[in-house]
């Protein structure tokens, strides 16, 4: 567990909650509408 | 009767070959025959059941259809609130969760003419892949009791595999949709987080909950996913990104399509026979035209132990109050499992859940520029025994369920859609289910590449015998 917070710790350029995590996700899937491989 | 789906049952109904009054009394003599062994129900709402029957079979002879649900009788895990029967979460208490209005899916079954028979067995809180329950009996697997039926939705496994409601949701935090429907040889599909609305029902894991339908065929999963999928002004969460016409895509050919099988974790440790079982879908599936090649995934065990940080934080501080207040009416294992989440630190919790963003987005963009579908086992051995799963103390019991439910637990961090399906039997006798994966939102792709399965297979078809079954509740507590 230790190392996965670490690494979470080092990565500065997320935010999470439900809502945004929802809005990531009919990202990618706008992405794969769009002829896209589904990238967020 | 025994062959009924919920699409053959509404067609026989719609073509008043059946009443709803007649469907819903037969079932509900099944469930006072078997159900006293099977322990699928919590509550039977014979009375309720019925005058909701009746109502619609006078609708239906002015020719008043409800929707393509008309008549057919469903059950539902007892998490959702379902007015005016009390909400147990499996817990010793008869209302534990109260909300303030139905839950939004089954509103939306009812809508669309569904019958509820009753509430469903659960693993208490929604805690546990094997659908033990101390206070309301052990749900036994309908292919062989004194084995599992796979939690925490386990009463809707068992209640649709033995034919006792043509088909249940479920809730799904870390498997509790797809394992009892691998362990009692149903479908079930764990959607796209956000695709359905969780309002009215008990929540576990805000971030890993999921509510989806669980069905003997990939199209009744279908149909039931069309009905409750969609925004919902009661769920911030509910993405109003457009229904997808799941029915009218399920006979979508799946030449071309390409399926990535696991090339780690997922078959590490795995019984051979459920190995076997899950590779030779895999090459069903090339018969049918897909593209079947292994695929190295970004280490699902990272997302495994980040979901599970999110999971256990998040639920005891839903459920502190029990834990604090009336531990001792907890079984062990599902207060182990919250006294571990009331030790994770809040800075533990968030840098996980900022994590489970991070993985999510990097697996989605590498993993389906190589494929359509992932496919995958649901468990790593066919359902145990019921004294082999529950032996030992709390901490035990816990570590085994992690165990169990470690094939499923990735899928819910990434949010992807997820269809669990029968391809196979154990030696024993004993069902054997796979992971279909797909995109964000695609469950259109996942469900036709499972018809498409189904279609060239019989396993779906399989019923269990139910030997030694028969017996009231009232016959079975004289015992």
């Amino acid at each position: 567990m230790a190392a996965l917070i670490e690494r979470a710790e080092a990565d500065l350029a997320i935010a999470e909650e439900p809502s945004r995590f929802v809005a990531a996700l009919e990202a990618a899937a706008a992405d794969a509408d769009a002829g896209g491989t589904g990238r967020p | 009767m025994t062959d009924w789906t919920i699409t053959t049952l509404a067609g026989a109904i719609r073509a008043r070959r059946i009443s709803p009054v007649e469907a819903t009394r037969e079932l509900l003599s099944r469930i006072e025959r078997l159900d006293g062994r099977l322990r699928a129900f919590i509550i039977v709402d014979a009375a309720g059941a019925l005058d909701r029957a009746r109502a619609l079979e006078r609708d239906g002879m002015t020719g008043r259809w409800h929707g393509p649900l008309h008549g057919v009788p469903l059950a539902h895990k007892d998490l959702f609130r379902i007015a005016p029967l009390p909400t147990s979460c499996g817990t010793k208490t008869a209302e534990y969760f109260v909300a303030e209005r139905d839950a939004t899916a089954v509103t939306r079954l009812a809508e669309a003419g569904a019958i509820t028979l009753g509430k469903l067995n659960m693993a208490e809180l929604a805690m546990g892949p094997y659908g033990d329950n101390a206070h309301h009996g052990d749900v036994q697997n309908p292919w062989r009791l004194g084995h599992v039926s796979g939690g925490s939705s386990s009463g809707s496994g068992a209640a649709v595999a033995a034919g006792l409601a043509l088909g249940a949701l479920g809730t799904d935090t870390g498997g509790s949709i797809r394992l009892p429907a691998a362990c009692c040889g149903i479908a079930g599909l764990k959607p796209t987080y956000g695709r359905v609305s969780r309002a009215g029902g008990m929540p576990l894991s805000w971030s890993m909950d999921h509510i989806g339908p669980m069905a003997r065929t990939v199209r009744d999963v279908a149909l039931l996913l069309e009905i409750i999928a969609g925004a919902d002004p009661d769920d911030a969460t509910a993405s109003p990104r457009p229904v997808g016409a799941y029915l009218a895509g399920l006979e979508r050919p799946i030449r071309g399509l390409r399926v990535a099988m696991a090339d780690n974790f997922y078959f590490d440790g795995v019984a051979p026979e459920v190995a076997r079982a899950v590779s030779a879908m895999g090459g069903v599936l090339a018969g049918l035209g897909a593209q079947v090649a292994p695929l190295r995934l970004p280490d699902p065990q990272v997302i495994h132990d980040v979901s599970g940080i999110v999971a256990r934080a998040e639920s005891a501080v839903v459920h502190t109050r029990i834990l604090r207040e009336r531990p001792h009416e907890l079984q062990p294992a599902v207060r182990a499992r919250l006294e571990v989440g009331e030790r994770i630190t809040a800075h533990d919790y968030l840098q996980a859940l900022r994590l489970r963003a991070r993985l999510a987005r990097e697996f989605i963009a590498e993993v389906f520029a190589e494929a359509d579908l992932v496919l995958a086992p649901v468990t790593p051995t066919p359902a145990p025994s019921l004294s082999e799963a529950t032996a030992g103390d709390g901490e035990a019991i816990a570590a085994r369920m992690g165990r169990f439910s470690r094939l499923t637990r990735p899928w819910n961090g990434l949010g992807l859609p997820v269809l669990a399906l029968p391809c196979g039997f154990s030696e024993a006798g004993l069902p054997i289910g796979a992971q279909l994966v797909g995109r964000p939102f695609d469950e259109a792709t996942v469900l036709a590449a499972g018809h498409a399965y189904e279609q060239a297979t019989e396993w779906h078809r399989r019923r269990p015998a139910l030997a030694g079954v028969e017996g009231t509740a009232a016959q079975r507590a004289s015992e």
